[in-house]
């Protein structure tokens, strides 16, 4: 039994160590993890383990061991997705919703360390995100306007 | 409109259903030997098909199992379907196919009368007389090889068996072509069957006929074992046996005139049209017309041939054959301009057919105003291309050494877009709309679509029509029951047809609704008028329900070391029409240049003893975001109809990418991609 705590709760799961933890995660009815390329190159399959953004589909369950698993699903409760999905939704960002989950996941991972990044920062940070569907003029837009939102938040706070 | 997955959806009892694939390329299937089957676990073949055990469209039928000449590598040969989706994949693996192999039809130059599936002649005047031994004829040939539509969502689709009906979720562009299929399948009543479209994505025009395929497959099986069914493919089934862009060779002669003008041209086009092609017709078509583009051209011959070969079944992606057109035309036209030393935009507008003429293959009548001046000098304005493209020559004209930087070329091309079918007739152009106001002045519009951006744009134009608020607009019907029938979803017909459809569905309520009592209710359907007309069999009359012209310029930089291409800027300038929306059409040109830069710097399909690669679909490399340069887009605006702008920048870009490079190196690059390992073999062999 591998234990780890997925969305909050702890979990125990009977599964060969190298089943793919997006498999794993769907198994537990969360959707919003898709599986897409099964190589780590598309992020439609990204989660938050120990808050960083990483493909599921590449990481065997063993891995998980003792870690933090926070999908989609548990993500989109917090004021950081409404930030990105309302700073997406002003700048334009249009997205087939297949890969939105690793687009709102990355950006999440990288306004957490740079709130106000560059082109070229969303261009290295991205680099595991492929989508046909999203203009990369908009992408830029969209994740600097979550950043705005969320540096207006935090100054309130 | 919310986004919904077939692969999330999960019904009670649900089965997994498993394709059964032919081992061989071309061959007669003998027998189909399966291991014992557990109990709940059924296997179904071509015998098994209660209906029509073929698939229909535009003119072309597919077995939807083939239970005789097997015609590529990993043909559907039947279904294994069962409860445990790793047990349904152990028994498909131990399915033992007996074949008698046939030798396979292969994509050459010469080939028998047998192998041809279509075939055009296009001519005027006889350009071969003009082609002497004194004349100077410029020939090129350029390849074009296979793209993969590649979608987030590998294609599927979930069958779901009520008592009253069979539901079925696929994501497609054609919902009432997969109700179709079914209904001859199952040999149903199309009332027993609901269609739920499921999010496409970007759409590619891959998911036009295919996942009516997918869909009369699991039906069988739903039907059959009475469960739902469900068929998801793995990342590597997609990429190996979906649909791909059919590979095109185009060899051009010309001659030019004393005044330095196209004389005489020829042109061979050959399209390796798959195993099975639904769309040739308009592919082979759409070549053919786009052949020779906007030049004006006095004496010529196009000639096209399809051929059968046996590859997976070829579709068209986005352009339908444009695309490939362009980039071997504008090679060719990049050549005789390098040879000749012209001046590529004067040269470029002396041979450009005048607004209000005929284009030139088979004087199909394009009477709009292309703008092709004005493009070309909004493109030179923003770019600097005269400037650079001068000093980018004597660069290259100095280097002793390919190690010599900077590396920098441009290129420029002129093209245009092909908005709508060109057979303007039956399944193709069946398009209606519906626009209701209520007692409430709240609007609800009926259509066969469903796209978000769509949605967006008709409800912002409903609202500035009627003057009400945009949240009063509403869209019905998420399903087949409840959707006016309506053809494919592809070459910008939403834009072009359905949205000046709702306009005027939107005007004459504006007109009505302050003299008659609410509700009012208002359908128009789509009519290609009789001088719209295109005849497949001339080749002659209206080819398109409208055409966007446009010119693109791209600068490259390569690097000296590792010989890595880098583009240092995208001009764009699309001669627009009326803009609903300018930045869904920004957003919409940005996409569509993504996926030609991605097509020339990284999708690469190699074909091995007739089957692709398993290797290459882990290899597949869609673009990064980090080598999208700047783009500047543009629009000419007008008061004319809206035209299509979703495949212009595909069509144009790749020529220009390789115009650039050719400057660069001297050497001309005749086919995509075009990435550092292409540069590295072409420069280190010059």
């Amino acid at each position: 039994m591998i234990p780890f705590t997925l969305n909050g709760s702890e979990v125990f799961i009977d599964a060969n160590p190298g089943e793919r933890l997006v498999h794993v995660l769907r198994r537990f009815g969360l959707a919003g993890t898709k599986e897409g390329c099964l190589s780590g190159k598309c992020g439609s399959c990204m989660v938050l383990l120990n808050g960083n953004a990483v493909p599921s589909c590449i990481i065997p369950i063993f891995q998980v061991k003792n870690t933090t698993i926070m999908t989609i699903e548990k993500f989109a409760e917090t004021d950081a997705y409404a930030d990105i999905v309302e700073g997406f939704r002003l700048a334009g960002v249009s997205m087939c919703g297949f890969c939105n989950t690793g687009k709102i996941l990355t950006a999440h991972t990288l306004l957490e360390e740079n709130i106000k990044p560059t082109k070229q920062d969303i261009n290295n940070w991205f680099s595991g995100n492929l989508c046909r569907c999203t203009s990369i003029d908009d992408l830029y837009a969209g994740v600097r306007q979550a950043g705005l939102l969320r540096r207006k938040r935090d100054h309130g706070k | 409109m919310d986004q919904v997955f077939f692969s999330d959806l999960e019904f009670p009892g649900q089965y997994y259903g498993m394709l059964i694939r032919s081992s061989v390329q071309h061959g007669y299937l003998v027998d189909i030997r399966p291991p014992l089957l557990p109990e709940g676990y059924y296997l179904y073949t071509a015998k098994d098909i209660p209906g029509e055990n073929r698939l229909t469209a535009l003119g072309t039928s597919i077995p939807v199992f083939t239970a005789h000449e097997i015609m590529y590598f990993g043909e559907p040969l039947g279904i294994i379907v069962g409860p445990d989706p790793a047990k349904v994949h152990e028994l498909v693996a131990a399915v033992s196919i007996g074949t008698e192999p046939l030798d396979p039809w292969k994509f050459s130059e010469k080939f028998p009368a047998s192998q041809v599936v279509m075939k055009r002649v296009l001519y005027e005047g006889d350009p071969d007389s003009l082609m002497t031994d004194e004349s100077e004829v410029i020939e090129t040939t350029s390849e074009i090889g296979l793209q993969d539509h590649y979608y987030a969502e590998p294609l599927g689709v979930a069958v779901n068996l009520t008592t009253e009906q069979l539901e079925i979720y696929t994501a497609t562009q054609w919902p009432f072509h997969v109700r179709a299929t079914v209904s001859a399948v199952l040999d149903l009543d199309p009332d027993e069957i609901t269609v739920i479209p499921t999010t496409i994505g970007e759409a590619m025009d891959g998911k036009i006929w295919y996942p009516s395929l997918l869909a009369a497959q699991a039906s069988v099986a739903s039907v059959l074992c009475k469960k739902p069914v469900k068929i998801l493919f793995s990342r590597q089934e997609d990429f190996l046996f979906s649909v791909k862009s059919a590979p095109v060779q185009i060899r051009y002669r010309t001659v030019l005139s004393g005044m330095d003008t196209i004389e005489a041209m020829t042109v061979r086009i050959l399209v390796n049209a798959g195993a099975y092609s639904p769309l040739i017709d308009e592919i082979v078509d759409r070549i053919t017309v786009s052949a020779v583009g906007l030049y004006a051209v006095p004496s010529y011959r196009v000639e096209t041939y399809a051929l059968r070969t046996n590859l997976p079944p070829m579709g068209a992606l986005s352009g339908w054959g444009e695309a490939q057109a362009f980039f071997a035309l504008e090679n060719h036209i990049a050549d005789i301009i390098a040879r000749k030393n012209f001046a590529p935009v004067e040269w470029k507008l002396l041979n450009t057919i005048n607004p209000g003429e005929k284009m030139t293959p088979g004087g199909a009548d394009f009477t709009g105003k292309h703008r092709f001046d004005e493009l070309f000098e909004t493109v030179c304005l923003a770019s600097d291309f005269p400037r650079k493209h001068t000093a980018y020559k004597l660069l290259a004209s100095r280097r002793q050494n390919i190690q010599d930087g900077p590396l920098r070329g441009i290129g420029i091309v002129a093209g245009f877009q092909g908005n709508g079918f060109l057979g303007k007739t039956g399944e193709t152009t069946r398009y209606a709309v519906e626009v209701t106001m209520d007692t409430n002045s709240r609007v609800q519009i009926k259509t066969g679509f469903h796209s978000l951006q769509m949605e967006n744009i008709l409800r912002d134009m409903t609202a500035s029509i009627l003057g009400i608020d945009a949240a009063q607009i509403g869209f019905t019907g998420t399903d087949t029951s409840k959707m006016t029938e309506t053809g494919p979803e592809t070459l910008s017909s939403k834009i072009t047809i359905l949205a000046p459809l709702v306009e005027k569905c939107c005007q004459t309520i504006q007109k009505q609704r302050f003299r008659q009592p609410l509700p009012l209710t208002v359908k128009r359907e789509y009519k290609p008028s009789k001088k719209d007309q295109w005849d497949r069999h001339t080749l002659k009359g209206k080819p398109f329900v409208s055409i966007t012209s446009g010119v693109c310029a791209v600068e490259v930089e390569v690097d000296t070391v590792t010989y890595e291409p880098v583009i240092r800027g995208i001009w764009i300038a699309v001669n627009a029409g009326k803009l609903y929306d300018r930045k869904a059409a920004q957003t919409t040109v940005s996409k569509s240049i993504s996926i030609a830069l991605s097509r020339i710097l990284g999708e690469r399909i190699t074909i091995r003893d007739g089957k692709l690669i398993p290797k290459d679909s882990v290899q597949y490399d869609l673009l990064h975001p980090a080598l999208i340069p700047d783009l500047r887009i543009s629009f000419l605006e007008s008061d004319e109809a809206p035209a299509g702008i979703g495949t212009i920048a595909n069509n144009l870009i790749p020529a220009a990418f390789a115009s650039a490079l050719a400057q660069i190196s001297g050497i001309p690059f005749r086919s995509i991609p075009l990435d550092a390992r292409t540069l590295y073999q072409a420069l280190e062999h010059e």
